[in-house]
């Protein structure tokens, strides 16, 4: 392959330069500002673009990584010089969501102007060649683990297979770890096994309800962008992947733990391809004998505050947080779906300095990320942290999921918005213990809201009534809380949750007739309802039905083998001493 | 050795016959009896533009299957067309069978079929009516507005339209469209090879 040779582009002077610039035929058009075209012919694959591109595009540009087709010999790149000059030039590869100037990231993807500038005049002089045996020698990937053998793999059992068509996928899988005492992990790594893998998320669930919740539902795993309330991110860590997102490395003493008899969640969003996909990921985790003494916190920033009218195309949303200590913010992961824009996150600090956070003026909800700072960046007390989202839902937004355009409200699906940016930091025990006092209160008003918010969408939303009233009923309000409640059982008298909290109530009051006919309707909607179980276990005991209540905790331990209050309640019903005062369960 | 060569004609007759039926052509011998459940009278003849390693024209193939399943029967001859001299016949029938393409196929090794049609990127389409003239060319759908940025479900379907205009006896509203994805032209062409 030789399509033009270095000798007659040489010859071309700085005209024809010109011309083949405007020549839609050789991808001509302007170079990017700022850059100051080479000697006409000068730039040849071997000279100047395989190191930019084997630099900067071939770890994913290559068998068996992200990228869909691989960057990685002359005749691969010259014959997309062209497209690779689009994407190069508008900064849509490498991905980097970022600005540049706005915040310091570890494993900053992106192009200078003159890497820019040169892959572009390339291209519009004809993309030669060049000696062959100039050219540097392509990146070897090593294709296994870059942190050596992992001390555990996890995958799903089986295979999910994505359609060839439609859109997006969300599916969420629960990998269950071999009965263990507790496990520190230094590192992660996530191996994809397939392209259709476009982005992942991984969680801890110390309880059992994701792995109930794969149970309930056909197939490997269980859809959609919502996981249960139980799976966190652990201790402040983001785990997640992007394509070219290495192994995630904890800084010393700052492991992340896996309680005993917890699951990992793996959300993935999946692109289809054109063609069945099998779907198998695995996750390499590496431990240490070391408990984290370094802590960090994850601070959330968002809105539920969100209410765009179609056609809107620049709605702004704000949050801000005044800091109640001395902090150091080490990572951030913003988040919105298709209608964000540009978003913004910053801190004012007490002398009225704006530090910036991260900006991204075009945002993608393909390419979202977490971004770790290069260096802790230090706010002291009386800092503010702000969000500044804008979203845009007119039809010239070609993301927008809606044409014509809807109303869009906060909400956890891709048509509806969100406005999040995590916050990570890292503080001394004892500030980041005023730290979750602090934002205790927050997160519960936070979910007050979006359960109102929902209502208003829409008043049957069984879900939202069981979340708002079991808050109520906790907080002292009681008839205003068991009004939703009897509304969620109303509106959806299948789900099992508003049962459940009704029963607590009942409990609480001591109603105990009422109280076991709530727990008894909640295992019957669901039989994997182990908390319910333990209840009836409790009540039966405090009536002196001993072998009634241990046939209940038994059952709570059939579903829940680490559940702690049914072991200690069936131990020392086992005894035969008066059974002990039992402990409330929550 | 009349009947030994007799018997070869028959034998080279059959493998070429065979040919036909694995329906890949040279460039633009194309013949319409290569379009399942086509009518005698071709209504349109429909190319459209793909290669194996391109992502965007890949996630096209449920859809450019199901229009050629919708069309064909009513007359519409389709091709995929293969400007990439870099690919082998077997290698495009491997890559149609794992996305379930049963399209006839036609190797553009010259990019002659491509000008004609005024296909400059891949996926595209060029639309034909059956006086010969060019009357559609440009995206199949406008799910992509750029590289990177791709609507939820298409909101104009361009290729369909066109074939829905001709069908009936209108004239076709929009002729051209802006497709996105590959460029054509920059993959080199035979004529431009060295060896």
């Amino acid at each position: 392959m030789n399509p033009r040779s270095n000798a007659a582009a040489a010859r071309l002077p700085l005209l024809w330069l010109f011309v083949l610039q405007s020549c839609p035929c050789f991808g001509g058009g302007d170079f990017i500002q700022g850059y100051v075209p080479h000697q006409a012919g000068s730039l040849t694959f071997s000279s100047h673009i395989a190191k930019i591109i084997f630099e900067n595009c071939a770890g994913c540009h290559q068998p068996g990584q992200s990228g869909p087709f691989p960057l990685m010999d002359y005749a691969t790149v010259s014959k997309r010089s062209r497209l690779i000059a689009d994407v190069v030039g508008r900064r849509f590869m490498p991905p980097w969501l970022p600005e540049h100037g706005y915040g310091e990231f570890v494993g900053e993807r992106r192009l200078t102007v003159e890497q820019i500038g040169e892959i572009q005049q390339w291209s519009a002089e004809g993309s030669a060649q060049g000696d062959p045996a100039q050219t540097p020698a392509p990146p070897v990937s090593s294709g296994g683990w870059q942190l050596g053998r992992p001390d555990l793999i996890l995958s799903n059992a089986e295979s999910y297979e994505l359609p060839a068509a439609g859109r997006d996928v969300y599916r969420n899988f629960v990998l269950s770890l071999p009965a263990q005492p507790t496990r520190y992990v230094r590192a992660m790594e996530f191996h994809p096994g397939n392209r259709a893998i476009h982005h992942a998320s991984i969680r801890v669930d110390p309880t059992p309800e994701s792995r109930l919740r794969d149970r309930r539902e056909p197939g490997p795993g269980f859809g959609g962008m919502e996981m249960p309330p139980t799976a966190e991110t652990p201790e402040g860590h983001f785990l997640s992947w992007q394509p070219g997102r290495g192994p995630y490395v904890t800084a010393p003493g700052s492991a992340w733990t896996i309680p005993p008899g917890a699951d990992l969640v793996v959300q993935l969003h999946l692109k289809p391809s054109g063609k069945p996909e099998p779907i198998q990921p695995e996750l390499g985790l590496y431990f240490t004998d070391q408990a984290p003494t370094n802590h960090l916190f994850k601070l959330l920033l968002g809105s539920k505050h969100i209410d765009i009218p179609p056609g809107e195309s620049a709605y702004v949303v704000e949050d801000h947080f005044r800091l109640p200590v001395d902090v150091q913010v080490t990572a951030l992961n913003p988040h919105a779906h298709y209608l964000g824009k540009d978003l913004q996150g910053f801190a004012i600090l007490p002398d009225g300095t704006r530090k910036w956070l991260i900006w991204i003026p075009r945002w993608s909800f393909f390419w979202q990320g977490d971004y770790r700072l290069k260096q802790p960046l230090a706010l002291p007390a009386g800092s503010e942290l702000h969000l500044r989202y804008t979203y845009d839902n007119s039809d010239a937004n070609p993301e927008n999921p809606s044409h014509p355009p809807q109303r869009v409200r906060y909400g956890i699906q891709t048509t509806d918005e969100m406005a999040e940016l995590w916050v990570q930091l890292s503080a001394t025990p004892a500030t980041l213990e005023v730290l979750r006092q602090v934002c205790s209160e927050r997160v519960l008003q936070d979910i007050i809201t979006a359960s109102e918010t929902r209502l208003q969408i829409d008043p049957n939303d069984a879900e939202a009534h069981t979340r708002l009233g079991s808050i109520q009923v906790s907080s002292g309000l009681i008839s205003q809380g068991l009004r939703h409640l009897w509304a969620a059982t109303n509106a959806d008298p299948q789900l099992d949750s508003p049962h459940y909290y009704l029963g607590l109530h009942y409990r609480q009051q001591n109603q105990l007739a009422a109280a076991r006919r709530e727990f008894q309707k909640t295992i019957q909607l669901n039989r994997d309802a182990y908390k319910a179980y333990g209840n009836l276990g409790f009540i039966a005991e405090q009536q002196g039905h001993r072998s009634e209540a241990e046939k209940y905790f038994k059952q709570v331990l059939e579903i829940y083998p680490q559940d702690p209050l049914a072991s200690v309640e069936l131990s020392a019903l086992k005894q035969a001493d008066p059974p002990a005062t039992p402990a409330s369960k929550k | 050795m009349n009947g030994a060569r007799r018997i070869a004609a028959v034998f080279w007759a059959l493998c070429i016959g065979v040919a036909a039926c694995s329906c890949i052509h040279q460039n633009s011998a194309a013949s319409s009896n290569s379009n399942k459940g086509a009518d005698a009278r071709i209504a349109a003849k429909v190319y459209i533009f793909v290669n194996n390693d391109c992502p965007i024209a890949n996630r096209y193939s449920p859809e450019i299957r199901r229009l050629y399943e919708q069309y064909a029967p009513r007359g519409v001859a389709f091709w995929l067309v293969h400007c990439d001299p870099q690919e082998t016949e077997a290698g495009v029938r491997e890559h149609n069978q794992q996305y379930s393409l049963t399209l006839p196929i036609i190797m553009d090794r010259d990019q002659s079929l491509a000008r004609r049609c005024r296909a400059e990127v891949v996926p595209s389409a060029s639309v034909f009516s059956d006086q010969g003239g060019l009357v559609y060319h440009g995206r199949i759908d406008d799910r992509l507005a750029e590289i990177g940025r791709e609507r939820p479900q298409p909101s104009r379907h361009d290729l369909a339209e066109a074939l829905d205009a001709i069908l009936t006896h209108r004239p076709v509203a929009v002729a051209e469209t802006r497709a996105v994805g590959c460029y054509i032209s920059n993959v080199p062409r035979l004529s431009q090879q060295t060896r």
